[in-house]
């Protein structure tokens, strides 16, 4: 009869004592693997956050950073412009690599227009940062009266919407971003300009000051050449214009979540050595009222290997089987109401890709089913230096 | 000769004072031999045949089991000896309560050999050894739902199992009534005559017949009684063994 059989039959003949341990293992491996997963989806999601921007920098009037960051990360409306001449200039500036207008514009609670968005106007040609994300590409860009939106607006390319009482035709439409990106609509600087002029009229807002304004200039600097330090000559040169590293701002952003993973961290640690200091003691206990079961096996021939090695599959067996079923229970409630968790969390929270995913689970796995064993470590010493006698001592 | 013992010796704390359990212990056991060890409760039998076995180890003295000095072997030899060549009948309730009858028979035969033919072949000679103990039809039970008798009989089915050279028995019969362990004595007698040497501890002085040869034990002093009544003392037979042993 294998080890394993052994065990196993020991196991179900202790079926309420082996049901409860597995399940504290499960618990142990759901809140574990769980947390896990939720921590690096932050990490995930706040690193990607910058890479997906695809801009090294972003020019902006002064004092206009909070309001971008809520557009460009939450796709909260906001209306801030830089003048034409500035945009220009700007365009030419030293260690600028490529640089792209764009234009941002609110719409607002009203029947005027189909739903709450926010409308970026930029312009196709030189555009490097919305191209890339087109499900399938708009050559030339959206013409003149036409549209491109956000993953998660509800409408089909060829289908129309609704902006300022005009009616916009849906010409393509981006992958899902995770940013602000999938609330937003965009257009080409021509209709954007002439969204402008109704919203203006609507809205007694700021007027643009001049007829090529734009709100921010995205920017890819040259290679090699230090963001803060271009970012430090421009704001010299240009006394008007503010500018952003969406880096630096993604960096801040790594450190307070650095914390909060730190502290998660520590919790799951504590959890895990809560449960194997659990488990230890359960199987502590057992080994004295298992006494005499393990004199027998020595009487007929088992070796103290033997022993230990029947006592490490019963661990091993019940602390898989719990972790596998806390993994499996992982899976089947939380990844298939990912898509709801990321659109509540916002952008911070991106799930890992799979592979990821599946070696965060296996990762996991392992250290759960392995609290069994590490608990065990103790009886199964206590087992190979008993003295035999002294198990065969206790008569029933 | 399978066993011979010499000057074995044991002792026991107890608080602070050390007390012998067991001896100056010496003596010899052929292929041929039933012996029976009686003695009171508390005077050294378990102790001296947990040494025999080698699940204890002597302070003094040493055991040869077929010529080889079990003190000498490692722990996990005296563990495959256990189970390979002395039956162990452990004192008291000795069986294993998740396995049923059959496989608690069985385990010493595959304990080693986890293959499905090995668990075939054990069952198969389990049930012939149950059938001649008169317990076929308890096979499939677990242990707990039989009388004393019967999982006496399980214990000794056991110890059978791997056709050992010699049955080593603690007490066997203990707390069991007449009637009982007088058919758990026939079985011995029976195992006996099929050629298979038997150490038996009880302190029933009834059963001291079915044996060819009779000890005594008292506080930890081994004494041989001899049919015509006569005691021998330990240590001329300890000599004997020692001679014996450098002969061979
Ligand atoms: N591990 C031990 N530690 C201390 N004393 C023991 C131990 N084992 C047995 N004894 C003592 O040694 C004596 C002999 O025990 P035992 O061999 O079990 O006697 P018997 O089997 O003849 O009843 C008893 O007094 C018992 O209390
Ligand atoms: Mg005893």
């Amino acid at each position: 009869m294998s080890t394993f059989a052994i065990a196993w039959n020991n196991l179900l003949h202790r079926r309420f004592r082996s049901l409860c341990l597995a399940l504290l293992i499960m618990l142990t491996a759901f809140v574990i693997a769980g947390g896990t997963l939720f921590g690096s989806s932050l990490r995930n999601g706040v690193r990607s956050t910058a890479d997906r921007l695809g801009a090294d920098a972003m020019f902006l009037p002064p004092g206009a950073e909070r309001e971008l960051e809520g557009a460009l990360l939450e796709g909260k409306p906001s209306t801030f412009y830089l003048p034409g001449d500035t945009v220009r200039q700007l365009s030419s500036a030293k260690n600028v690599k490529r640089s792209s207008p764009q234009l941002y514009i609110s719409t607002f609670d009203s029947p005027h227009c189909g739903s709450l968005v926010q409308i970026i106007g930029y312009d196709p040609k030189t555009d490097f940062v919305v191209a890339p994300w087109l499900i399938e590409s708009v050559p030339g860009g959206p013409k003149t009266g036409e549209i491109v939106i956000g993953n998660a607006i509800q409408l089909e390319p060829g289908e129309e919407m609704l902006l300022f009482d005009m009616r916009y035709k849906v010409a393509g439409k981006l992958e899902k971003t995770g940013m602000g990106f999938d609330v937003s609509v965009f257009a080409g600087m021509e209709t954007a300009y002439t969204l402008i002029d109704r919203y203006e009229k609507y809205l007694e807002a700021i007027p643009m000051p001049d007829k090529d304004a734009a709100s921010v200039v995205v920017v890819e600097i040259e290679k090699g050449v230090d963001h803060e330090t271009f970012a430090r000559d421009i704001r010299m040169e240009y006394r008007s214009v503010g500018v952003i590293l969406p880096q630096a701002i993604i960096g801040n952003m790594m450190k307070h979540l650095n914390l909060t993973i730190a502290v998660l961290t520590g919790l799951l640690i504590v959890i895990w050595i809560l449960s194997a200091f659990v488990l230890a003691i359960v199987f502590t206990v057992a080994l004295h009222e298992r006494k005499r079961e393990f004199g027998v096996f020595r009487a007929f021939g088992a070796t103290r290997g033997k022993l230990v090695s029947i006592l490490m599959t019963e661990s091993a067996l019940l602390s898989a089987g719990g972790a596998s079923i806390g993994i499996l229970l992982l899976c089947i409630t939380v990844l298939p109401f990912n898509a709801f968790i990321e659109s509540s969390l916002g952008s911070e929270y991106l799930l890992p890709s799979a592979g990821v995913t599946a070696l965060i689970l296996g990762g996991c796995f392992l250290l759960c089913a392995s609290v069994g064993p590490v608990a065990a470590v103790l009886s199964a010493m206590r087992i190979s230096y008993a003295d035999t006698s002294l198990i065969m001592k206790e008569d029933m | 000769m399978i066993f011979s013992i010499s000057g074995l010796g044991k002792t026991y704390k107890r608080g602070e004072m050390v007390f012998s359990a067991a001896e100056n212990i010496s003596f010899m056991v052929d292929r041929q031999d039933f012996v029976c060890i009686t003695g009171e409760s508390g005077s050294g039998k378990s102790t001296l045949l947990n040494m025999l076995t080698g699940l204890l180890q002597p302070d003094e003295g040493f055991v040869r089991f077929e010529g080889r000095n079990i003190a000498e072997l490692s722990d996990d030899e005296r563990a495959r000896l256990r189970n390979s060549r002395i039956g162990c009948i452990p004192q008291g309730y000795s069986l294993l309560n998740n396995f049923t009858v059959l496989d608690n028979v069985c385990l010493p035969c595959c304990l080693y050999n986890a293959g499905r033919s090995a668990y075939k072949d054990a069952a198969k000679k389990a049930r012939l050894i149950l059938r001649r103990m008169g317990i076929s039809h308890l096979a499939a039970e677990h242990p707990r739902n039989l009388s004393g008798g019967e999982q006496r009989r399980v214990a000794i089915a056991r110890g059978m199992a791997t056709d050992p050279v010699l049955l080593v028995a603690d007490e066997p019969t203990g707390d069991l009534d007449p009637k009982t362990a007088a058919a758990i004595l026939g079985v011995f007698g029976e195992i006996h005559r099929n050629g298979t040497a038997i150490i038996m501890v009880t302190h029933e002085k009834d059963h001291i017949p079915f044996a060819n040869r009779h000890f005594v034990m008292e506080r930890g002093q081994l004494q041989e009684i001899f049919p015509d009544g006569t005691r021998s003392s330990a240590a001329p037979a300890a000599e004997h063994a020692c001679i014996s042993d450098s002969f061979k």
